[in-house]
């Protein structure tokens, strides 16, 4: 357990200084948004009432008022959030792969640690993990801000306003991050893990095997999606609902515990029997 | 324990922000207060079952809440779990769903119909293949029959005679009479071989298909009557639609002895086949006529039914059951409902109910085989919000009350929208 925490930290020291760019980055452009978009707004609306003579209720009631809403959706707070999804997902594999191709073969080290091999599956795994949380948990933080300063650059009377849930749990992309219910939090993250397991495990088989160790990751992606998705398969090709819904979701809970088991299993396998340096 | 320093303030971020918002979340949707149906008049048994959904806005605070005799009750945002054991199934069929689990499978699209009595629980359904070859699509029957004393399940299927002569068809009712025959009323489009000049034009016959359980065939394909002038008309002349359906059974899945049709006609007016092309969007149908067709399961007689001059034609059939109709007509501020019994030949109830908007909104009304219910639209600190229960037959109110914050709490302004969810069947 030791070794595992010392591996989480140090994988996360290796990241640091870009994971700290990044929530640089997401902290000044979205609090740099959530000044901009209602000052564009608030600017329009005084040359709007100063040309056509409107009162502020004259002016919402032909265009509109404005909400978080409207910085939500805008690409002030979608853009960071873009950037920081593409460098976890890159780092998903870079996370591996500097260890083989970086100034020195890094990889040799850590396999020759005293420590189970799987620690270093499961130590990468938990890291990308604790950034994601790390990343959505810096969102929670921002959005009470930036809420402050939007309410702060335009008069309420322009302003509809909403709650922080309501900010979150209306239907939009943020849900995802934020889900509703412990439920639906653990049902996310946990898909999410799930996803990084599988592509950890087509990581090493490439590792692993070379050129067909490719095709046999992607074989490999491609089988425990289409596992997972056979409930639905079956049900659309027989156009009838054999299991009942909360059925359906047993199944389907038991199906990713399978898939994520085997993909500990086979990765444990090829790091300790396989992988080739 | 320094040197994992930036690992350790990670975690403790990321636990402290989700705690404090899931905590946050919490809390505010706890702030709903509380509401009760107060007693007004009649008695409580009345209300019993009856579930009134609500959409509470106050001060900070909004959510939905459920409102039943025993108080109210927050409706929290749904989890996956929630939406996966919602059942927005019919109670009855809930309640066959959890007697019946095995019986019950295959069975959950909703296109069936079923029928249940002390004895059986039957299924059944019209598949439909597409075939691109013969742009039609192919019919055929899906029967399955519960035992409930032995357990023991018949299934078996049987193709829709002529099945080349329909465009679309699907079930409306089933019906097991006590001789072992199943009966399945169908709705069926009836294909025209040339292309319609009129887009909107449509042909529909109610068919009554028989088959005997035990040989498991069918025995018979009864069209439902029509009166001489619908009888007369050829299925491709494109003057005339004809629409056929059959009137909801208050009895849901249960045996019933009758079943009502309504079928109706639309005329083009201006019909002019010369200028069809540049036309089309003038020929608009106009209603003709209309007529009730009775059908009697035991003995398969049928009739057209003579309404009396009281039920004009601007009275629909909402519902029937056993041999009473229950006829409605909203009015500009009424609502009129005449119950008539086909078989006595006589007007046996008929009430009238204002009805007073409360701005935009109407009031909420249902209502089952002797009894009718009635919801004001909204509640506010200034405008109440009535429910009553008034007896079909008499006009009596058998039960009044008031929906209001518990404790008769008078505070700052709230809206509350009301709506009926659930009501005893």
């Amino acid at each position: 357990m030791k070794n595992y925490l010392k591996l989480v930290h140090f994988e996360f020291n290796r990241f640091f200084k870009i994971y700290i760019s990044l929530i640089g980055i997401t902290m000044i452009v979205q609090l740099l948004g959530s000044y901009v978009v209602p000052k564009k707004y608030l600017d329009h609306a005084q040359e709007m009432m100063v040309n056509q003579s409107l009162t502020a209720s004259q002016y919402v009631e032909q265009w509109g008022g404005i909400s978080m809403f409207d910085l939500t959706q805008s690409v002030w707070f979608m853009g960071p959030i873009a950037l920081c999804i593409v460098a976890i997902f890159f780092y998903i594999f870079l996370i591996w792969y500097r260890d083989w191709f970086g100034k020195n073969t890094f990889i040799y080290r850590l396999l020759t640690l005293p420590t189970n091999r799987l620690n270093l599956y499961l130590s990468k795994a938990t890291t990308i993990l604790m950034m994601t949380l790390g990343l959505t948990a810096l969102q929670l933080m921002i959005l009470p801000i930036s809420r402050r300063i939007f309410e702060g650059t335009v008069p309420a009377d322009f302003i509809f306003s909403l709650s922080l849930q309501e900010i979150v749990g209306s239907f939009n992309y943020l849900t995802i991050f934020f889900p509703n219910s412990v439920i639906d939090f653990t049902i996310h993250y946990g898909l999410g893990l799930l996803a990084v397991f599988i592509i950890f495990t087509a990581i090493l088989l490439e590792r692993s095997y070379g050129s067909r160790g490719i095709i046999l990751g992607v074989l490999y992606c491609v089988c425990a999606l289409g596992i997972l998705l056979l409930p639905v398969i079956i049900t659309a090709m027989r156009e009838k609902l054999f299991l009942y819904p909360i059925e359906y979701f047993f199944l389907e809970v038991f199906l990713s515990l399978g898939i994520l088991v085997l993909s500990i299993w086979l990765s444990h396998f090829l790091l300790k029997k396989k992988i080739t340096v | 324990m320094k040197r994992y320093w930036r690992s350790i303030v990670l975690a403790g971020f990321i636990i402290a922000t989700f705690s404090t918002y899931y905590i946050h979340s919490a809390l505010a949707m706890g702030g709903l207060p509380n509401f009760v149906i107060s007693h007004k008049s009649g008695s409580e048994k009345e209300i019993e079952g009856v579930k009134i959904w609500g959409y509470y806005q106050g001060g900070e605070t909004e959510g939905s809440i459920m409102i039943d005799k025993n108080g109210s009750e927050h409706v929290k945002f749904h989890s996956y779990l929630d939406m996966i054991t919602d059942n927005h199934f019919p109670k009855v069929i809930q309640q066959l769903q959890k007697d019946y689990r095995g019986f019950m499978r295959d069975k959950q699209e909703g296109g069936g119909k079923f029928f249940e009595d002390d004895e059986i629980v039957a299924y059944a359904d019209v598949l439909m293949d597409f075939h691109y070859t013969v742009g039609n699509y192919s019919f055929t029957f899906d029967i399955d029959i519960l035992d409930k004393k032995t357990k023991k399940q018949t299934k078996f299927s049987s193709k829709v005679p002529q099945e080349q002569d329909y465009q679309f068809m699907y079930p409306e009712a089933v019906q097991v009479t006590e001789d072992n025959i199943i009966k399945i009323v169908t709705r069926n489009m009836v294909r025209q071989d040339h292309e319609p000049h009129v887009n909107s034009n449509s042909s529909e016959e109610n068919h009554i298909y028989t088959f005997d359980l035990e040989k498991q065939s069918l025995i018979d394909d009864e069209v439902v009557e029509a009166n001489d002038f619908v009888a007369d008309i050829d299925p491709e002349d494109d003057r005339y639609n004809i629409h056929t359906y059959s009137v909801l059974t208050l009895n849901s899945i249960g045996p019933e002895e009758y079943i009502v049709f309504d079928i109706s006609i639309e005329e083009i007016e201006d019909y002019n086949i010369e200028e069809i092309e540049d036309m089309q969007h003038h020929m608009q149908p106009q209603f003709y006529e209309s007529y009730l067709s009775v059908y009697h399961f035991p003995t398969g007689e049928q009739r057209v039914i003579d309404l009396p001059e009281e039920i004009s034609e601007d009275f629909r059939p909402a519902y029937f059951h056993d041999s009473v109709i229950y006829f409605e007509n909203y009015g500009e501020d009424r609502y009129e409902v005449v119950l008539y019994d086909f078989i006595q030949e006589e007007i046996i109830g008929q009430q009238t109910f204002a009805m007073e908007p409360m701005g935009d909104y109407w009031p909420d009304f249902r209502f089952n085989k002797d009894k009718f219910y009635m919801l004001s639209p909204i509640s506010t600190e200034s405008a109440e919000a009535t429910l009553q229960v008034i007896d079909l037959k008499t006009g009596e109110t058998l039960y009044e009350g008031v929906i209001e914050k518990e404790n008769g709490a008078i505070e700052d302004d709230y809206r509350l929208e009301l709506h009926f969810q659930e009501l005893p069947e």
